[in-house]
């Protein structure tokens, strides 16, 4: 069914652009940099920090369907999809329980230790490598959310004939760092780190509902064309 | 019987232990006992189960605080001669703040920063009320 799979990995593609660690590490590195570099340099950092974020998503998702393709030999039987829909489940009530912390803020479920090295990492940042490494350091850390997702996208890629496999893991990536790109736009045409910042606080529940509704939607399509219909 | 068989080989590891040292001076031995007694002396810390966290005083720097606040205008575009001003007249209010104080935090610093700018520059006041709250 290649076209349940496309749109399996186009909606995880969406539910990752959601997830706002990234986009609030970009914003950190853009305060840090905007105050004291020069703007050429802060645009070499920003690039290199989205190249980043992009590159261990890239990795990360033909890998992960390299072994589901050897373990499984293809697709992830109907068992394995009944636990990934149920985590699924679990991860919208979550993004809606605790992904935000409570308060006038857009602080995150990460433990305080964890984003204040972030935000360490963000005001120290001179350099393109380190740049390159906190997209990274922000992609990773936000693995537990977006695990499931490069699952079950990794496991509709296995099912693609191989153009389509290639197409389709640089849609999920493009898809991923969309926000970030969008955000280099926003500030190189005049917002400032303020705008956004306000933007962000105003729709947080609009983004947090999204996201929520998205993982569950996505859990429905899996369990009603991967685990039913395979049935 | 075990109990037996455990004491004999233990004592003979001892034994054995003792002969494979090097033979030390009298200087050496004399530490090496004071070293002892020191760490006998010392009393057994019992760790406690929950980690208090300790906030961490800050010293306070008016000229810090200066060039805190011209980098955060530089952020907002502006200019460098009213960020000047601002920066001024902002860090005297909160040096006067400071100086009733014993000890003060940086998020007290902050909070207070914010307050004075907030009759100045409404998004030089936020980036002050919002600094540590992004992620």
């Amino acid at each position: 069914m290649a076209n349940s799979d496309l749109f399996i990995i186009l909606l995880a593609g969406i539910i990752h652009a959601t997830l706002q660690l990234g986009v609030g590490t970009l914003l950190l590195l853009y305060h840090a940099s905007l105050g004291k570099h020069v703007r050429r340099k802060t645009r070499e950092l920003v690039t290199n920090y989205i190249l980043g974020n992009a590159f261990l998503t890239l990795v990360a998702l033909p890998a992960v369907a390299f072994f589901i393709g050897v373990i499984f030999q293809g697709q992830m039987n109907a068992g394995m999809l009944t636990i990934a829909v149920g985590v699924l489940v679990a991860l919208a009530i979550s993004v809606w329980a605790f992904y935000y912390r409570f308060g006038k803020s857009t602080e995150l479920w990460l433990p305080k230790s964890i984003a204040k090295f972030i935000n360490s990492r963000a005001q120290i940042t001179e350099s393109k490598t380190e740049a390159f490494s906190l997209g990274m350091l922000a992609c990773f850390a936000e693995a537990p959310f977006t695990f499931m997702l490069i699952i079950v996208s990794a496991n509709s890629v296995v099912a693609l004939p191989l153009e389509l496999q290639i197409l389709m893991i640089f849609v999920y990536v493009i898809l991923s760092i969309l926000p970030l790109l969008i955000l280099r736009v926003a500030v190189r045409k005049g917002e400032t780190v303020v705008d956004i910042q306000k933007w962000r606080l105003r729709n947080k529940k609009f983004l947090r509902i999204v996201s929520g509704i998205g993982f569950f939607i996505l859990a429905l399509f899996l369990l009603a064309f991967k685990v039913i219909g395979a049935i | 019987m075990f109990r037996k068989k455990k004491a004999t080989a233990n004592k003979k590891a001892k034994a054995i232990s003792k002969k494979a040292e090097p033979k030390l001076t009298k200087a050496e031995a004399e530490l090496k006992k004071a070293k002892a007694k020191k760490i006998k002396a010392e009393p057994k810390k019992i760790l406690a189960k929950t980690k208090r966290r300790k906030p961490q005083a800050v010293k306070f720097s008016e000229e810090a605080l200066k060039r805190d606040i011209l980098k955060e205008a530089k952020v907002l575009k502006i200019s460098n001669e009213t960020a000047g001003k601002y920066a001024k007249i902002v860090s005297g209010r909160v040096a006067a703040w400071v100086s009733k104080r014993a000890t003060v935090t940086q998020p007290d610093i902050d909070v207070q920063v914010a307050k004075e700018i907030k009759k100045y520059n409404k998004d030089l006041a936020f980036i002050y009320e919002n600094k540590g709250k992004i992620i």
